[in-house]
């Protein structure tokens, strides 16, 4: 071995604190839990050494948290949707602009990213309150008589969770863009093709990837999303990430909070498979 | 007529893109309206405008308490995971071993867990390893702070290794072939080469740790709580101006950290088509 090559392989060595501490602190808590989850749960004292799918089963049985999950699915789908039928005219109008105009909107994009959910949730909770921005407005213009429960409804917690896709969303669809030029579309609807058949046919096909990354990343943080639902969706609308908290914090079931925890991996991880194979698979033009 | 099309088009696409920027901020312009009410609670109109939320907040012991131990644990996991990141950063884009691709990708893993499901996970295992040794270890700050460091450092690790890659290898070549020993050419050649990705690398680091929610809720224990938590709390049972004050900061923190990463890596190259959460 040459004395560079030596070099080279010894610098490797400077990964092994890092290894370390991802070992011991990601690796073996999640291969710990992912043991738990077959553990037997007993009341009073905490849990008992097992290999059984009881959690699993109840989980997938009992009739409250079928709803949770079935509620987390939905509701990430649904959100995700919409944060792509906003995010794509979103993007095309983006690149209207000149480019110190869209480094500035793109900037304004970025910066909901970066102040915590919690915040953004409770401006959520302060708009869509009883008394709350929006009902004083709807009853400033005698749009309503009396408030609109906002709070508590799905409607509610989607528009919340979508606007917090949406940057995600713009950023992906904008990078695959960058490659379309501006005149495509216009010139497929100046040669006779209506817009929707123009958009169909020829920018659509283009922009896929982008739309599918877009997607794919808006479920998986919808699907871990935990104070938005929590705070937006309340008793009414309940999500797994909260559900996992509460059997922790208020019960002390060790295996089933772990069991939830490796459904929710588990499922983000397949449902964002199936949509990638499903958009790639499918012929659009 | 076709034309006349594009232009319903353009207007249509427009407003849309006018509804999304709405909904993305209107939330944020929301909590920091609230934070100027001069009242106790929140009723819309408010009876007028003033600075009172921000005193209150001040004046509180819990809010202060929370801010410091935000503050400790996010310089904390900033100051460990940024020489961790730097340090597995040079191993994986300088070094040659077998499987260095592979441990790039493994560095970024705790980035696709969810924040719950890591931090159940880190809680259950320090909870377990503590009972066995006999030393608390959850619940205290020192497994808040290794806590975020899982959490910053697929970061810290993404922000070095960019800034390792746009460096010449060449400059630190010459340097040792003149004779200076690996670690002082890193100091004095490779490090201020690499100070812009260093800072971005430590504000967003910082900036993660401080906004953590999920990650820390298992392992905060009464009187120890950090902002986002008691942020959580407060809105769900005690919604006032003064709460409103203290998410302002937090905006304040994130619009300061937005500036500082605009002008050292570019507002398009922030995330990078990576997830963040």
């Amino acid at each position: 071995m040459s004395n560079d090559a030596r070099q080279a392989w010894q610098l490797g060595w400077l990964a092994a604190p890092t290894c370390i501490v991802l070992l011991f602190s990601f690796v073996f808590p999640l291969a710990l839990i992912a043991r738990y989850s077959v553990n037997e749960f007993v009341p009073g004292e905490l849990m008992r050494e097992a290999l059984t799918p009881a959690n699993y089963a109840r989980f997938f049985t009992d009739d409250l948290f079928q709803r949770v999950f079935a509620t987390t699915l939905g509701i990430s789908l649904a959100s995700s949707f919409v944060a792509v039928l906003v995010g794509i005219p979103t993007a095309f109008a983006l690149r209207r602009f000149s480019p110190r105009w869209r480094s500035v909107l793109i900037t304004l994009l970025l910066f909901p990213l970066l102040v915590v959910t919690v915040v953004r949730a409770a401006g959520w909770v302060a708009l869509f309150n009883e008394r709350g921005a929006l009902n004083s407005f709807l009853l400033a213009l005698h749009l309503t008589s009396e408030p609109v429960r906002f709070l508590r409804t799905a409607p509610a917690l989607i528009v919340a969770m979508a606007s917090s896709l949406l940057p995600y969303i713009v950023i992906s669809i904008d990078s695959v863009l960058q490659s379309v030029p501006r005149e495509l579309e216009e010139a497929a609807m100046v040669l006779g093709a209506p817009p929707h058949a123009a958009f169909r046919h020829v920018i659509l096909p283009l922009i896929l990837p982008g739309i599918v990354t877009g997607f794919v990343l808006s479920f998986i943080l919808s699907m871990d999303a935990y104070a938005t639902p929590l705070l937006i969706g309340g008793s009414a609308i309940r999500m797994m990430s909260p559900m996992i908290y509460v059997q922790v914090s208020e019960l002390q079931n060790w295996p089933f909070a772990s069991a939830i925890s490796i459904v929710l991996v588990v499922t983000s991880l397949v449902v964002s498979g199936l949509i990638t194979m499903a958009a790639t698979q499918k012929k659009w033009r | 007529m076709a034309l006349g099309r594009v232009g319903a088009g353009r207007f249509a696409t427009s407003a849309v893109a006018w509804l999304a920027y709405l909904i993305m901020l209107a939330p944020i312009g929301a909590i920091v309206w609230l934070s100027l009410f001069d009242s106790d609670i929140i009723a819309i109109p408010p009876p007028g405008y003033s600075l009172r939320s921000y005193q209150s907040m001040f004046a509180s012991g819990n809010f202060i308490a929370s801010f410091r131990l935000s503050l400790v644990v996010a310089v904390g996991a900033t100051v460990i995971s940024l020489a961790l990141g730097t340090l597995a950063s040079i191993a994986i884009v300088r070094g040659k071993f077998p499987g260095s691709d592979i441990l790039a990708s493994v560095f970024l893993a705790p980035l696709a867990v969810p924040g719950i499901v890591l931090g159940l996970a880190i809680y259950i295992f320090f909870f377990k390893v503590g009972a066995a040794i006999g030393i608390r270890i959850a619940g205290t700050m020192t497994s808040l702070i290794l806590a975020h460091v899982v959490l910053t450092l697929p970061w810290t690790i993404r922000f070095t290794s960019a800034g390792l890659t746009t460096i010449d290898k060449n400059l630190e070549d010459a340097a040792m072939t003149l004779g200076a020993p690996p670690l002082r050419t890193f100091w004095h050649v490779t490090f201020p080469l690499m100070r812009a990705s260093l800072v971005a690398a430590a504000v967003f680091a910082f900036l993660t740790s401080y906004n953590a929610l999920e990650m820390s809720l298992f392992l905060v224990g009464p009187g120890m709580t950090t902002v986002p938590i008691v942020l959580l709390q407060r809105v769900s049972w005690n919604f006032d101006p003064s709460v409103a004050a203290m998410a302002t900061v937090q905006v304040a923190i994130s619009a300061v950290a937005l500036i500082i990463l605009t002008r050292l890596v570019g507002a398009e190259r922030i995330f990078g088509g990576q997830r963040s959460s």
